[in-house]
């Protein structure tokens, strides 16, 4: 059974130019009979489909504004489809972006904790797994100092250390691999490494090609909204890389 | 075609234990709150002492000296005054900040999926803390002067459990509401003036004329805060029937609060 099955998804924004944000708002439009500026729409997601074997990984790719972190929160829960189906199967942790959900003021061990027990951990498992989670994220001199005096490499780091200390069946990741300098990035990548190798699914986002055909066994591919392809890694980067014009690997030619 | 469907199925996950973890999650999130308000000012957490004294001190000044109220007979007015203060600044306090809970949230709604309902319970429970220095304070002025409390004490509990339900009901309406329309921050503060003169903080029950008396059922708090006053310094009857009327109320108001809040929680994400 697939672990993510998403069908006909779709997700529509209201782009309101006279939106009633207050009561102040709503007054003046009640009084003035002209409807300044139409309420348009926008397809943030049309009819998207694919599905996520388990023990699979998909990557999703495209160009900025093609729908790829509205896919991500509709898969996270934070945002709900205007049309289609979502199914889950399975304990989700994710990592939206950089420290979501850090509060600066707060030292890195407060952070940690409420973070765990927002990705759904209880205080006692934190408590288990906190040891861990420094010591991956290198930070043992630093966790009680405010995150604000962290370098963005370092809530990187504590940011994705405690996104998998939850021991997910599904990961899903937004473009974080980016961030930090190539040793944590090589770590990341070996801890999702060893993640899949325990059957958990990773649900990657990023624009570099090399981390997603490193991690996903299938790519989905969206343009605007729209699914453009959807299949195996190495076809769908192909054809992404032909279309945006870069440069192929040499060993994609042969 | 237009059929929407969103299922997470997790694995199945024991009930005290998902209970365990929202439990920790409403803790730690008051925690954090209790924190932040404090750990700025030089005083700290006595603030949360200060505050009501210092209110207390000018209002019962103002009052039993300029207006000539009185409170409880044999109770000293400032005694008095600090007592219904702490049980009013339960609910008001609340209200205050779960009003700003969502949309001060704003990133990690937007970011993170949890039961939303969470940060509008947490934030009523980080007001238990300052409540609770409160209610040391009275204890210590009681002390001070001479005030034996009511021999009804055991209310007590009962009381601030209903009126801590009926605060939460509330909670979840204004901070919903206000993700929509933050007019609603702005006018709340008037409104809950307006509510703590129509109730018996200042004044007792017994001093409102009989015919708008009749009226005074309809308002939960102000009848809250008249048998928690009571059942601390005074005779300490508590009215059954009243009771039962209020406790209703307040279960209502809680089912009601949560009906809302589910109703507006899906527009969140996106409005924020």
């Amino acid at each position: 059974m697939p672990v993510i099955e998403v069908n006909g998804l779709s997700k529509k924004f209201m782009l309101r130019a006279d939106r009633a944000d207050s009561f102040s708002k709503m007054f003046n439009a009640l009084f003035r009979r002209a409807n300044h500026g139409e309420d348009r729409e926008f397809w943030a997601l049309k009819e998207v489909s694919f599905s996520v074997p388990e023990g699979k990984s998909v990557g999703v790719i495209g160009v900025n504004g093609s729908g790829k972190s509205t896919l991500l929160k509709l898969l996270t829960g934070t945002l709900r489809p205007t049309k289609g189906q979502i199914t889950v199967r399975g304990k989700r942790s994710s990592l939206i972006e950089l420290g979501a959900g850090f509060h600066p003021d707060f030292s890195g061990r407060d952070n940690v904790y409420l973070n765990g027990m927002i990705l759904g951990m209880s205080r006692a498992r934190v408590k288990e797994k906190f040891e861990e989670i420094v010591a991956f994220a290198e930070l043992e001199q630093f966790i009680d100092v405010p995150v604000k005096y962290y370098s963005s490499g370092m809530q990187a780091r504590l940011g994705f250390a405690a996104a998998t200390a939850v021991e997910p069946d599904i990961l899903i990741v937004d473009e974080v691999l980016a961030v930090g300098d190539s040793s944590f990035q090589l770590k990341c990548l070996s801890r999702i490494r060893e993640m899949q190798g325990r059957g958990v699914s990773i649900v990657l986002v990023s624009h570099g090609m090399g981390d997603i055909e490193a991690v996903c066994d299938e790519v989905l591919w969206l343009h605007k909204g729209e699914a453009v392809m959807f299949g195996n890694t190495g076809d769908v980067v192909r054809a992404y890389r032909i279309n945006q014009g870069l440069p192929l690997p040499a060993h994609a030619n042969n | 075609m237009s059929k929407i469907s969103v299922s997470f199925v997790e694995e199945k996950e024991h009930m005290r234990h998902r209970l365990t973890r929202y439990c920790d999650l409403v803790t730690g999130l008051a925690l954090r709150d209790v924190k932040m308000r404090y750990q700025l000012s030089v005083l700290g957490l006595y603030w949360a002492v200060l505050n009501p004294l210092l209110m207390t001190a000018v209002w019962s000044f103002v009052f039993s000296k300029i207006f000539r109220a009185e409170g409880i007979k044999g109770v000293p007015y400032v005694v008095f005054l600090f007592c219904g203060l702490t049980f009013w600044n339960l609910f008001s306090n609340s209200l205050m900040t779960a009003v700003n809970c969502l949309t001060g949230n704003a990133s990690l709604l937007s970011k993170l999926y949890f039961p939303r309902v969470i940060l509008p319970t947490s934030s009523v429970m980080a007001r238990l803390v300052d409540f609770a220095f409160s209610l040391i304070v009275l204890a210590i002025l009681m002390v001070i002067y001479r005030v034996t409390p009511g021999c009804k004490l055991y209310w007590l509990p009962l009381l601030i459990v209903i009126e801590l339900v009926f605060t939460l009901g509330l909670a979840y309406i204004v901070s919903a509401v206000n993700v929509l329309y933050r007019d609603l921050g702005q006018i709340l503060g008037v409104l809950l003036t307006l509510w703590l003169y129509i109730s018996p903080v200042i004044y007792t029950l017994e001093q409102v004329p009989p015919g708008i008396k009749d009226y005074f059922i309809c308002n939960p708090v102000g009848e809250l805060i008249y048998m928690e006053v009571n059942v601390v310094l005074g005779s300490g009857v508590v009215d059954p029937a009243a009771l039962g009327v209020t406790a209703l109320i307040a279960a209502g108001v809680f089912l009601l609060g949560l009906l809302v809040f589910r109703r507006l929680e899906s527009a969140f994400a996106e409005v924020m």
